[in-house]
């Protein structure tokens, strides 16, 4: 292995270890004060806190290298410099902390109140019970979530490559995207070895984390009652701060530079005097090339959520057979197709699109290199898991008398599934489709490796005007990505929920 | 120790009174019932009790100690109460040994290793599990979990009991073999203590003192062989009735 490597895979062991600790030390404390104590305003925060999450994460970069850029940033009276592997493991730690939150979160929830009172009782302080009785119970969940936060930063490749590359700090990912774009034989061949070994790695994690997650017990209660709220006195109103402060510099701040540096055209002037529409004007009527990708983004990610529709529904229908006909074989079907799409779910990007390549040469009769087909396979691999978790559980939650009832009407099987099965499942329908349009109409990794000419998709476009330092620009493509991404967001939460 | 509300009012949600102005007393080494349908605050007055919810007014004290007196800002937290409760649920912790259960307060009170051993020891002959002492919870059947649940209430020589309808979770032999089990108990160790049910047979076999609650308020107090034979009010009547 040659110095480079070395140093990139030490890198990336870096960012690992940094992100997920990182990404322990904010999630498990707010979890915890949203949860169990009475802190004011814990609910919205509870709601907003992993927004940054469903954001693309090169956005957050872009805005932190505008605020942190130590040159021409925003705050370099300050002395920040975002460039390194510091700024690396922080961009990715504000976005990805939700994975650890999330889960932690619905695991306070679901766990029985009493075990917790149970320990109050006994005389255990609230910190007490936190690390004896909580920690302990949840701890497969952290463990599995963490692993999920190690697996998302191996892979990522955006935010190294934004904030790593200009100080010449390469990573696993950023390194196979130079090697390709050196376009030698053997450069290539290299970067295949490379990716093939990071995907392995990656499903070894993935298989651990099952592990942690079957092993993980419930501890649901039947009865649902209120845990009693842990007050928290005189630290009330810091503690109140201290969160809030976490969401600002994690979520608001960023979101908001973004917006703000797309009506800021000129690079030296960050004054609100400076304040103009050139950029919009720029990038919606000059921008060469830039309503190519706006149809490339949205024709490749609406045929691949209709792919991903066209599988998952499908699949989910023989689960649901599975079962409620009882039906052992149907289900062990189903479940196959889950485990699969899980795992290549959990291949890094860059895996998945160095594989790409290479089938594409070798079967280039098939003429996939360089055509939105083959960003369209990308993704379908990569976001099919988002169907099937979506359908899957709502499949289930279709009771069978409902069909029972219809077959007693005398419908026949085909009149079931058309008139009561499939409308019972349109809000799930289109809450998959959302859900796997917003990581599509956004992505970047696959992307970048995979275009061609005429191939471009938003992602791309904003990791070049970000190359070309034409800030305002890429914030400009950035927030419009940021409003449609939300936008889909909302509307998928909206759908579920009156499920 | 006597127990004293003085009161007590509670809402969770705004004109949804839970409990309203409550004022009574429960009296000291003996044995009371908390009774009537689910929804009437008999729950909500025990947790209030145990500490795990707060009134919106009004004061209770244990003794000669004022637990909570809202007017005057003062809450002693749960785990400075000294109080043993068995849940419901009974909230074994599934990650911790039947010992190790039981003995959680006497660590948590940082004991010599000798006395937590000796008293855990004790606790669990009181219950009848002796020999089960490293099993894990999910080994255990319902009515086992039930009394390492009481074990670890006992252990830390709480000076009330509490018990969250305990018995609804037991099959039928169980629930009355259990019954002479805990008021035998608390009649030897000499212990106040509460129990919270909607089982006129808990409270006929189990309370020196019951009171009957209803839409948060008080319709009747008294022995349950007063409230049988000359209840107060048509409801109290058809309660009793209904759970002969």
């Amino acid at each position: 292995m040659t110095a480079f490597w070395a140093d990139a895979l030490l890198n990336s062991i870096w960012i690992v270890l940094g992100v997920t600790g990182v990404s322990l030390l904010i999630s498990v404390p707010m979890a915890w004060l949203i949860e169990r104590t009475d802190l004011p305003g814990a609910r919205s925060l509870g709601r907003v806190l992993s927004l940054p999450y469903v954001v693309p994460s090169y956005l957050l970069a872009i805005s932190w290298i505008t605020l942190a850029n130590p040159s021409v940033g925003w705050l370099k009276g300050l002395g920040f410099d975002i460039y390194g592997l510091g700024g690396i493991i922080f961009v990715e730690a504000s976005a990805l902390f939700a994975i650890v939150f999330l889960s932690f979160r619905a695991g306070l929830r679901s766990l029985d109140p009493a075990l917790e009172e149970a320990a109050r009782l006994g005389g255990a302080s609230p910190l007490g019970v936190f690390f004896r009785i909580t920690c302990p119970l949840l701890k497969n969940t952290i463990f599995a979530s963490l692993i999920a936060v190690a697996l998302a930063s191996l892979a990522s490749f955006a935010v190294p490559a934004m904030i790593g590359s200009p100080a010449r700090v390469f990573v696993l990912t950023t390194g196979i995207f130079s090697l390709l774009k050196q376009g030698s034989l053997a450069a290539q061949s290299q970067a295949l070895v490379i990716a093939v070994e990071m995907g392995l790695v990656a499903l070894a994690l993935v298989l651990v984390s099952r592990f942690f997650m079957r092993e993980q017990a419930s501890l649901l209660s039947g009865k649902s009652s209120r845990p009693a709220l842990v007050r928290l006195g005189k630290l009330k109103p810091w503690l109140a701060i201290g969160a809030w402060t976490v969401w600002g510099l994690v979520a608001a701040l960023p979101l908001v530079v973004l917006l703000l540096s797309s009506f800021m055209p000129d690079p030296g002037d960050s004054s609100f005097s400076g304040m103009s529409l050139k950029a919009w004007r720029y990038v919606l009527a000059d921008l060469p090339g830039f309503w190519d990708a706006v149809a490339n983004s949205l024709i490749v990610s609406s045929v691949a959520a209709l792919l991903v529709l066209l599988v998952s529904i499908p699949v989910a229908l023989l689960a649901w057979q599975g079962r409620y006909g009882k039906k052992r074989r149907l289900r062990a079907l189903a479940a196959f197709f889950e485990d699969g799409a899980l795992l290549s779910y959990s291949l890094p990007g860059t895996v998945i699109a160095v594989l790409l390549i290479f089938f594409a040469a070798r079967f280039s009769f098939l003429g996939l290199a360089d055509t939105l087909s083959i960003l369209v396979v990308a993704l379908v691999a990569k976001y099919l898991t988002l169907g099937l978790r979506t359908l899957g559980p709502g499949a289930l939650n279709v009771h069978p008398s409902l069909i029972e009832a219809a077959q007693l009407s005398g419908a026949g099987s085909v009149q079931r599934l058309w008139r009561i099965w499939l409308p019972l499942l349109k809000p799930s329908i289109f809450a998959a489709l959302l859900l796997v349009l917003m990581p599509c109409v956004a992505e970047l990794t696959m992307s970048l490796l995979l275009y061609g000419p005429g191939t471009e998709t938003l992602g791309v476009s904003v990791f070049q005007l970000q190359e070309y330092a034409d800030r305002a620009s890429a914030s400009v493509v950035g927030s419009l990505l940021l409003f449609l991404v939300l936008g889909f967001q909302v509307s998928a939460g909206r759908l579920l929920g009156e499920h | 120790m006597s127990i004293e509300f003085r009161e007590l009012s509670k809402s969770f949600e705004a004109n949804k009174p839970v409990l309203r102005k409550l004022s009574f007393e429960l009296p000291h080494g003996k044995f009371s019932g908390l009774l009537g349908p689910s929804g009437c605050g008999k729950t909500t007055l025990l947790r209030i009790v145990a500490g795990l919810d707060s009134p919106d007014m009004g004061s209770l004290r244990v003794g000669d100690e004022t637990l909570v007196d809202v007017g005057r800002g003062i809450f002693v937290s749960p785990e400075k109460r000294n109080i043993g409760m068995v849940f419901q649920s009974y909230a074994v912790w599934p990650h911790l040994s039947v010992f190790e259960n039981v003995a959680f307060p006497l660590r948590v009170r940082r004991l010599p290793k000798g006395q937590i051993e000796a008293e855990v020891k004790e606790a669990l002959r009181i219950v009848r599990l002796e020999g089960l002492e490293k099993r894990l919870p999910h080994a255990l059947s319902g009515g086992q979990q039930q009394r390492v649940s009481l074990a670890r209430a006992l252990v830390q020589k709480p000076r009330l009991l509490l018990l969250d309808e305990p018995l609804s979770n037991l099959d039928v032999n169980l629930r009355s073999e259990m019954r002479v089990e805990i008021r035998q108990l608390q009649q030897s160790l000499g212990l106040t203590a509460v129990i919270v049910t909607h089982d006129w047979a808990d409270a006929r076999a189990l309370c020196d003192h019951v009171v009957v609650l209803n839409g948060g308020r008080i319709e009747q107090a008294g022995s349950s062989q007063e409230l049988m034979n000359s209840p107060a009010s048509e409801f109290v009547r058809s309660f009793a009735k209904a759970g002969l």
